[in-house]
């Protein structure tokens, strides 16, 4: 799977469900984009999407932090 | 006496005075850290404005919005949090509301707000960063002695929660609100200099009021934790675990996020002495997450409205509950009455097991009602029906209850259509008024099942476009989770939209 198709899904789930833009290196957090629904919706859209398993004890900021780090993060899973 | 707050601040310096006061991601302030940045805030503030007058602040919290909230404070101002994360038009209105003059904030507001058209300050034009501060400070404090002329009936802080007419309410609370409210509430849940206190809620919530007061009270460490935290719970429990936080007074919905994905089971924090939840009814399955994390610690269930300052009833939670148990409200907290009335204003009492009834609240914890709306003021801050001879103000909640044979209130539902939502106060009209103003849509209900919120609609309308326009107005957790729209609204008899009807249909 490219990291691309990876990142171009991951930035459209959460503007879909957030209402706002996001670049590779927007800070998630930080700029309080995700909040603790959004995030549930997007590891799940991930996982059924990708077909991999990200586990609750994994979702710290050092791998959510941006759409880039998620992306490399989901394509380690998979 | 504890007069004012000021006083909670004045005696823990005395005492603690180089103990660690504020911790935040970033940085750390003692306690004379605080008394001598706020004086200066305080000193610049009062030649700026009158005293009595709101002053907002929007800026995420922080060891320096401590530092400014208590120089508007000492002022002799009473301080109003706005989240500046919230749409534009909400931010808009309160300011409008506050008819303010002055706004304390980290970024430019007239990019949010453009009809902003008064003064603008940074914390950087209350204190300079790079000189020496206690230097600076000291010649301050020859000069005033702030808060010997405020009085216990001054306004402390106004807190805005959702309104049905679309418009946020301001709740206006004294000094002698939270003096009453907090001199009770530390001694009855053992409060003291050791605890480390995890601030969960946003400063715009009245949560916020008891971290940061019981903690200046006591001379106790206010742990901050960002909001961002509370999407990632195992960085949230690392936090709490290296930090030694011993007591959370928190949302339910924020404990929730801990025990419900497996965290607080596989990485319990280990100082955790104190947990008081309020905001919703916590499930007893959770409940019992957290209990046998803690066998030893002390859960508190909290309840009531910002309007009667922070809670009226309070029960101690012991042992593990069935997963259908209710856990009850409890009894009212030391000096506030708490007492049901049914339709006809007639008083259930304590022997009436399980007949549900308004939950209405008498003493010094009413506030002073809501800030420029005596319409709204008056509709809930009423005379008690009961007393026909003296004026006795009583605040009606809105929410039923309803008396358990140890004499315990439980939660039955609400009389009204506000919901708790995600730890938030929602009214379902304020939702509606903002659906039926878009194009093309004849009318709308909201309902509030299984934790979601689900918008009916007739008309004609694309649904991302609503959702678009509804994020404008609206918070995020206030925008329906469905939406569905139907031929035509159904009715029942009395010409009002059929709740049940439409409930049916999400079956």
């Amino acid at each position: 799977m490219d990291l691309n198709e990876i990142k171009t899904y991951i930035k459209d789930v959460i503007e879909e469900s957030t209402g706002a833009s996001v670049d590779d290196d927007t800070m998630l957090f930080d700029e309080e984009i995700l909040d603790s629904m959004s995030i549930l919706f997007l590891i799940s859209s991930i996982e059924s999407q990708f077909d991999v398993e990200l586990p609750p004890d994994e979702v710290v900021q050092s791998n959510y932090e941006t759409v880039e780090r998620i992306a490399n993060y989901v394509s380690e899973k998979m | 006496m504890n007069k004012t707050v000021i006083s909670y601040l004045k005696n823990t310096v005395k005492q603690y005075s180089d103990k660690v006061c504020c911790i935040d991601d970033n940085e750390t302030i003692t306690y004379r850290e605080l008394d001598e940045l706020s004086d200066a805030v305080a000193y610049k503030l009062s030649s700026i404005v009158k005293r009595s007058t709101p002053v907002p602040l929007i800026m995420k919290k922080s060891c320096k919005a401590l530092i400014l909230m208590w120089g508007i404070i000492k002022s002799g101002c009473c301080y109003v949090v706005i989240d500046g994360n919230q749409p534009n038009v909400r931010i808009e209105s309160i300011l409008n509301t506050l008819n303010a003059s002055l706004v304390i904030c980290e970024n430019d507001i007239t990019k949010k707000v453009p009809s902003y058209d008064g003064q603008m300050l940074k914390y950087e034009d209350f204190i300079k960063l790079d000189t020496s501060l206690v230097e600076e400070n000291e010649s301050i404090k020859d000069k005033v002695s702030f808060g010997n002329d405020i009085i216990d009936t001054d306004p402390l802080y106004v807190m805005f929660t959702s309104g049905s007419t679309g418009t946020p309410k301001g709740v206006l609370v004294s000094h002698r609100n939270v003096v009453d409210f907090i001199d009770i509430f530390t001694e009855l849940f053992e409060f003291d200099s050791e605890d480390i206190i995890g601030n969960q809620a946003p400063w715009d919530f009245d949560v916020s009021v008891k971290d940061i007061f019981s903690s200046i009270k006591v001379g106790a460490t206010l742990r901050l934790i960002p909001k961002k935290y509370f999407s990632l719970p195992m960085d949230l429990a690392k936090l709490l675990d290296e930090d030694k936080v011993t007591t959370l007074t928190w949302a339910v919905s924020a404990l929730v996020i801990l025990s419900s994905r497996g965290i607080l089971e596989e990485y319990t924090p280990k100082h955790i002495k104190k947990v008081i939840f309020s905001g919703e009814v916590m499930p007893a399955k959770q409940y019992n997450i957290w209990r046998k994390c803690y066998p030893n610690a002390k859960f508190i269930n909290i309840y009531g409205p910002t309007e009667i300052t922070c809670n009226c009833t309070y029960y101690e939670v012991k042992g593990l509950y069935g997963e259908e148990d209710v856990i009850p409200m409890g009894k009212a907290i030391p000096n506030e009455r708490v007492f049901l009335l049914d339709d006809e204003d007639r008083l259930i009492t304590e022997d009436m097991i399980s007949v549900p009834g308004e939950v209405c609240v008498s003493g010094t914890a009413v506030t002073m009602g809501y800030f420029n709306n005596p319409e709204e003021t008056a509709k809930r801050f009423v005379q008690n029906p009961l007393n026909k001879m003296y004026e006795e103000k009583i605040y009606r909640t809105g929410d039923l209850a309803y008396y358990i044979d140890t004499g315990d209130l439980c939660f039955s539902s609400r009389k009204d259509f506000q919901i708790k939502h995600m730890g938030h106060r929602i009214e379902l009209s304020e939702i509606e008024r903002c659906i039926n103003s878009f194009e093309g849509i004849h009318m709308s209900c909201c309902l509030y099942e299984n934790e979601e919120i689900t918008a009916f609609i007739e008309g004609d309308a694309e649904e991302k476009a609503l959702i678009m326009y509804m994020r404008k107005t609206l918070p995020v957790f206030m925008i329906p989770a469905r939406f569905v729209f139907v031929e035509s609204m159904p009715f029942n008899n009395n010409g009002k939209i059929d709740r049940k009807a439409l409930k049916e249909k999400l079956q």
